[in-house]
Formats: structure tokens, sequence, C-alpha cells
């Protein structure tokens, strides 16, 4: 279910959910400092509410007795604001997190090098396609990192 | 607390994992090969797939992609193949990338 949708499904009336929608940036709830104070507004309750089932649903841990000796990582709930083009405010959005600061080398993870696009080869990218008029889309990945399995033994409390 | 003594053991990569960025690049690459698209050998987060004469090019960047192809139909299948896998927002045509603005135009594509 896309976010928007469960977000407005929520309320009483579709017409509630875009008038939340359509808030100036100026009204928006202000960002919580942390899990609890989330309780008090309903916006942000529901955006902990959706990260938290997209975190259950892709069963992203275990409940195991604590190992001897175990690092345990420190994690944290990050709260932003996402704007329309125009300055609208677009939605609400909780994002659990972990501290990757809190990781040990070799113990938490070995290697993390990813390679990143060169703008290069986008410019030649597009310049094929805009020289054979070719279609050109943009698709965007949902909790990319929740896909695969972590093969690294890493603890949070 | 229901189980004081207890940790959670993390089965999946979380945003902030060291190894997070890594993996998704990795887990991304096998599926789109394993469709039958080939890495680019000067940049690894081009993917090209070549059926007969129809040719399209992936370009990844984290969480977002490009996609063009040299025909609709093999544009529409392959936008199809990664809904199949992965949950895609499908923002049409390309608008927005790493911070280029992109226009269609008649003469082509303008870039800001």
């Amino acid at each position: 279910m896309r976010a928007t949708h469960s977000q407005m499904g929520s309320l009483s009336s579709p017409m509630q959910g875009m008038a939340l929608l359509q808030r100036p940036a100026s009204l928006a709830s202000p960002l919580p400092g942390n899990c609890h104070a989330t309780l008090a507004d309903v916006n942000w309750h529901m955006a902990v509410a959706e990260e938290y089932k997209a975190l259950i649903d892709n069963g992203t841990w275990c409940l195991i007795p604590r190992p001897p000796r175990a690092n345990i990582i420190t994690d944290k709930w990050v709260f932003k604001l996402k704007y329309h083009v125009d300055g609208s405010l677009a939605r609400q959005k909780a994002r659990w997190v972990v501290h990757g600061l809190s990781q040990q080398y070799d113990i938490d993870y070995d290697e993390t090098f990813s390679p990143v696009v060169k703008l290069a080869t986008i410019r030649v990218v597009l310049g094929i396609t805009a020289s054979r008029s070719w279609p050109i889309h943009q698709l965007d990945v949902k909790n990319v990192f929740l896909h695969g399995h972590l093969n690294e033994t890493d603890y949070c409390v | 607390m229901v189980a004081p003594n207890h940790v959670c053991l993390l089965q999946k990569y979380f945003y902030g994992l060291k190894q997070a960025p890594r993996a998704w690049h990795k887990w991304f690459s096998s599926f789109v090969q394993w469709s039958g698209f080939s890495p680019s050998t000067s940049d690894p987060s081009l993917f090209v797939y070549t059926v007969v004469a129809d040719i399209t090019y992936l370009l990844l960047y984290v969480d977002d992609i490009i996609l063009t192809a040299s025909s609709t139909l093999v544009l529409r299948r392959l936008t199809k193949l990664l809904h199949s896998e992965f949950t895609v927002t499908h923002l049409g045509d390309l608008h927005d990338f790493l911070g280029i603005s992109v226009t269609h135009s008649v003469d082509g594509l303008f870039l800001s």
C-alpha cells in the first residue's frame, strides 16, 4: 500500500486527507524530539506506525537472549518533513535507523565500499536518449535497505 | 519491558548500518543480472539489456533508477519486472535526477 494512501485511510474522510497534504509548510506539525513525543501528534504517530509496519512486514529482526560480550548498536528515530517542488508539505516521514558509528569493524561489519554512478555516464545515457527520442522513465525504490538478508551479526536493543 | 535481557538480532540491512549501501547495490545488481542485464565495465551503476534489436539502459543511484529503452514495449516490460521484485514508485517521465532537472521538448531534453 502506498504511504499516502495508508495515511489518508486512517483519517475520517478523503477530503480531510487532502487538506493535510496541501497544508502550507508553516502549518506542519513541529519535528518531534523523540519517539515518545510523536504520541502527542496524530500525523507523526501515523508516520511512525507506517515505518514500524514496514519493518515488521519485512521480518527485519528477531528477539534473542543477549549473547555475552555482544556489541549492541544504538538506534534512533529520524523525523523529516518532505515538501513538493512548490514548497507545500508532501508528507511527514519517520525512519528508524541504527547508529553506524556504534558498529565495530570486523565484529559488526567488514566491507563497505559501494559504487556511485558517474556524472559522465548519466550525460552519455541522456545524450543517446535525446538523440534517438527514446522514452525515459524515472523510478524510485521504497525501503531499499530492507531487501536482502544481513550476512553479518548485528545486535540492537 | 517483556524481555529485559533480550536483544534484537538484525536480519536486514538497516538505514545507518555501515555495510547497507554496499549490500543493496550487490542485491540489486544480482537481480538485474539474473533478469538479463549486463553491468557496464566502465560504470557498475549502468546496466545494459540487449534483446534482438532493442536496447535498454538502466542507471542506479542508491534508490533512484533511470530506465530508458529503444521501444516503449520493452520499457514497460522491464518496469513490470522491477515491480515484481521491489516496492517501486513509478515517477513517469524523467524530470529530476541527482539535482539535474530535465525538461522534455520536441527538440530533445533540456537539462538544468
